[in-house]
């Protein structure tokens, strides 16, 4: 691995179905995910899908590179930039940024297919441990 | 049932401080979440521990409509096998402040497992709406 490496990126579609399915699993029916109407009147112009829903695959892509120790030395902090609307497709990205003998750093996010418009970005760290070569 | 507050900008307090939550983690949550999520992984994905942490602040606050998740911040120490189910969440304030005319509250989670080892840290913004 090394700067300028990037990662294996995935793709997922948000529909309503997906933010009403995630609602449900979470727990989470804020109506600004599940109410258009209610979401239009705060000024969202629609429903938003739970910003959880990204950041699970940003960390399902962190695990598929890193593996253990991803879950055992991994840092990242993300900023939800803009919503994510039901009918977009999405990939995620992370770029290694640079390697020291202690960390890798990367920037991570991810970003609507069609015109690669940034939605989350944010960075992340992996401290080299005992299972680095895992994943 | 303990009557919850809704979560407002002006009666959060910094340092204020969230009671451990107990819980167990069930098979039935990680199929649902594999199903999401398209998962195959054979651990228990560290998703599943924020989402049931963030208990030890809903059993004080119910978040109000129309509030927005900004920011988070993930720190991982421990991987979570499936044999090891029970864990503890507790939780702070953070900090509050305003920015460009909004409130921002940022809460911190820590969750460890039932030997009182650190699992994971979490920190998260909350834009909220009153």
């Amino acid at each position: 691995m090394k700067p300028g490496d990037k990662l294996k990126e995935i793709r997922f579609k948000i529909t309503q179905e997906k933010i009403n399915e995630f609602a449900k699993f979470s727990g989470d029916f804020n109506p600004i995910h599940v109410d258009e109407e209610f979401a239009k009147s705060v000024g969202l112009g629609g429903t938003i899908a739970h910003g959880a829903i990204g950041m699970a695959y940003i960390m399902k892509m962190l695990h598929s590179e890193f593996g253990r120790n991803f879950y055992e030395n991994g840092k990242f902090i993300i900023k939800f930039i803009s919503p994510m609307r039901p009918g977009y497709e999405l990939r995620t990205f992370g770029e290694v940024k640079k390697i020291s003998d202690e960390e890798i750093y990367l920037s991570i996010g991810f970003e609507k297919v069609d015109d690669n418009s940034k939605l989350v970005v944010g960075e992340a760290w992996i401290k080299k441990g005992a299972h680095s070569s895992d994943g | 049932m303990k009557k919850k507050k809704a979560m407002k900008f002006s009666e959060l307090k910094e340092g204020e401080e969230f009671p451990p939550v107990y819980y167990e983690i069930s098979d039935e949550k990680v199929k649902e979440y594999k199903k999401i999520f398209g998962d195959s992984e054979t651990q228990i994905p560290p998703f599943l521990c924020f989402l049931y942490s963030f208990r030890c602040i809903f059993e004080k606050y119910s978040i109000q409509p129309g509030t927005i998740h900004a920011f988070q911040e993930v720190e991982l120490f421990k991987e979570i096998k499936m044999e090891e189910r029970c864990f503890k969440s507790y939780g702070r304030v953070k900090e509050k402040y305003t920015r460009r005319n909004k409130n921002y509250a940022v809460f911190e989670i820590t969750t460890e497992d039932s030997k009182g080892n650190l699992v994971n840290r979490i920190k998260f913004g909350f834009v909220l709406p009153e």
